[in-house]
């Protein structure tokens, strides 16, 4: 049995959790490539137009996955919480793949707080579907939480290294990791950053227990994007700029930037990413971006 | 200075609630004006780009209401991304400079009774508690009652005699609605109204013809006809029976005790809960197809994302069952006579149709 990971959407977040989880029961299991331009049309075909383009890109890793794994797996997420919601397209990713490609099987776990149930529990039945007792499902669970743990924590000492080297701009990515750690939507975006010689911090990894979204915004209750604004609240004093990138047409992060934007005093630029992109506006807008930081620290330093 | 109170336009409901607001708090309530193409325009220059349409619509009549002299503004959104507003359309309208007090009734994501009475004790400290439930009470049944006048009307409108005349009625119910602000007064001015739109009506016309749609969609396209080109009136005009689920009474009593026929009757094509209006659409386009209607319209607004799921499910329900769906979505661009057009051509396909159907079935009887 062969179980396919579509790379898109939740993977960017949970793909130490899933894999290793699957690696310690010793299932098979292929994860589709990066997002190229082939994966965005097949998208494109099966999807209705208005969809935002990370659901695109997810339907059509889906469409590359069909024909190669027994199983295909397709969470469904909810919440974990009344004031920790998922973006809406979660909650209805599953139904929208099985009634676009009815005749793929899939697997499925269910995060909803009004089911009351943890994410153990929704593993263990996950582990029942491929046929594994609740007790090794749920050791190769805690092994998976331990493993994702450390590659988090490893991640996050890798970017305070990155922000200790002083002779280098830092810019800070905010976005969702599906949009971040995509290949066609955040990954021309680091190249060209990294081509310019100037360090990239991502917002996916910060270290704070404590929710400090509340300074910024009293009735959030999306999860993504709260995570977003605690990142930005941890790194905005340590970096020279901010990048928002938004993928089109994302209507909860349309009013997040607002709320963003009015309260951070650094040089801040708001990056649509379209279907259609051309990397030379990309290049014109991201050059005159980092001259604007290198200018605006010039003339901080002549201040002092 | 003198306090003067507004609230976004939503359907026809603006006519009890100014009546509530002006109850309980004493204070001067101004409703927002009509909406016209040039709220929108105010609305969209202020506004995020790819907001959806019902913020543009919202922002703008806040502005024009501002304008008028209001200075506190409520809003009472909920679900999916309506419970987000307020906030940020309080942030856009303070950097615009207006001076104002804004009251969101939405606490931790849903709306609450009793943050309602406080900040209307805040407002006016007289308020009993007893009172304001009385209000609430008497709001609510005015609702109701306006849904079921208009549900009656929308059904039993292919039966009337002169045409005009249940309009008329009905013009004349919402606007003696303030008079009657009252448990027994609203009671007794429904009955009256309703048996006069009865009167009007000839049961026995013949209506073998007239064709049957369900609007379906997100329910600010759908309760507030001016964002939706008022495709509800022109079909009525056309003498369409339509049938609509989304109203004001729907969605604060019947859709929570719905909720488990609803998965229920949706199982078929989705197994989870879609979130926001999703489930009930699929599980109401079902119902309209099981009952025979000729087709249905499901509208939303620009990046409507729980609509924007539904679409692939709702086209198949509609090939499982053979009914015929038109999807329109609309934006902040005014295109009055492009929607026109489509809805006239997907009402002659309908009519077509249903004269297909109707040979075929006589060929049928025959053999």
């Amino acid at each position: 049995m062969k179980v396919g990971i579509p790379r898109g959407l939740h993977f960017h977040k949970y793909k130490i959790l899933w894999t290793a989880f699957l690696d310690y029961l010793e299932v098979d299991y292929i994860v589709s490539t990066k997002t190229n331009k082939q994966i965005l049309n097949r998208g494109k075909k099966y999807s209705t137009d208005e969809t935002c383009i990370p659901c695109k890109i997810y339907l059509g890793h889906i469409d590359y996955l069909k024909d190669k794994c027994d199983y295909i797996l397709v969470p469904r997420f909810l919440g974990e919480d009344k004031l920790k919601l998922e973006c809406i397209k979660f909650n209805s990713i599953y139904d929208v793949v099985s009634n676009t490609f009815p005749n793929i099987k899939l697997l499925e776990y269910n995060i909803d707080y009004t089911k009351r149930k943890k994410e153990k529990d929704e593993f263990i039945k996950l582990g029942s579907m491929l046929g594994y007792k609740a007790k090794d499902s749920l050791q190769a669970y805690y092994y998976a939480k331990s493993e994702e743990e450390k590659y988090t924590k490893n991640m996050f000492k890798k970017q305070e290294l990155k922000l200790k080297i002083i002779n280098k701009k830092k810019v800070l990515i905010l976005s969702h990791p599906y949009n971040i750690f995509d290949n066609m939507i955040g990954k021309p975006i680091i190249d060209i950053l990294n081509r310019y010689n100037v360090e990239v911090i991502y917002s996916t990894y910060y270290n704070s227990n404590k929710d400090n979204s509340k300074k910024y915004s009293e009735t959030l209750y999306w999860l993504s994007s709260k995570d977003i604004i605690n990142a930005l609240d941890y790194y905005k004093n340590r970096v020279d700029g901010i990048i928002i990138l938004n993928a089109f047409p994302c209507g909860n992060d349309a009013l997040v930037n607002v709320l963003i934007t009015n309260k951070v005093d650094i040089p801040i630029v708001n990056i649509v990413v379209d279907e259609v992109n051309s990397e030379t506006g990309l290049i014109t807008r991201l050059e005159s971006f980092i001259d604007i930081i290198e200018k605006r620290s010039e003339l901080l330093e002549e201040s002092y | 200075m003198k306090k003067v109170i507004s609230f976004p336009n939503f359907g026809n409901y603006h006519i009890p609630l100014k009546v509530f607001l002006s109850k309980i708090t004493n204070y001067k309530v101004i409703t927002a004006p009509k909406n016209t193409k040039k709220t929108l325009d105010i609305g969209s220059k202020y506004s995020p780009d790819y907001v959806c349409l019902p913020f543009k619509y919202t922002l703008g009549n806040y502005i024009e209401s501002l304008d008028l002299g209001a200075n506190i503004l409520i809003q009472a959104g909920g679900g999916c991304r309506y419970g987000f507003y307020g906030e940020v359309q309080e942030v856009i309208l303070k950097d615009l400079g207006y001076d104002f007090k804004f009251i969101n009734l939405m606490e931790n994501g849903s709306f609450s009774l009793m943050k309602f009475y406080r900040s209307a004790k805040e407002v006016n400290p007289k308020l009993k508690f007893i009172k304001f439930m009385y209000y609430v009470l008497v709001t609510l049944l005015s609702m109701m009652f306006m849904d079921n006048l208009d549900k009656f009307i929308r059904k039993n409108l292919k039966y009337e005699i002169h045409k005009g005349s249940i309009l008329k009625i009905k013009d004349r119910f919402l606007s003696f609605l303030p008079n009657n602000f009252s448990v027994i007064k609203i009671i007794r001015h429904y009955l009256r109204n309703k048996r006069d739109i009865k009167l009007c009506l000839d049961k026995s016309i013949d209506t073998s013809n007239t064709l049957k749609i369900g609007l379906l969609g997100e329910l600010f396209s759908l309760i507030e006809h001016s964002s939706s080109y008022n495709i509800e009136e022109y079909l009525m005009s056309k003498n369409i029976e339509v049938r609509r689920y989304t109203d004001m009474t729907y969605l604060i009593v019947k859709k929570k005790f719905n909720e488990r026929k609803i998965l229920n009757d949706s199982k078929k094509f989705s197994k989870f809960k879609l979130g926001a209006d999703s489930s009930d659409n699929i599980c109401h386009a079902i119902e309209l197809a099981k009952e025979g209607f000729d087709g249905i319209i499901h509208m939303k607004p620009f990046s409507c994302s729980p609509e924007i799921n539904t679409v692939p499910i709702l086209q198949k329900v509609s090939e499982e069952y053979d009914i015929p769906v038109l999807f329109l979505t609309f934006d902040s661009q005014y295109a009055n006579e492009a929607i026109k057009t489509r809805i006239e051509a997907f009402i002659d396909m309908l009519i077509m149709r249903k004269e297909r159907l109707k040979d075929e079935e006589k060929v049928l009887s025959r053999s």
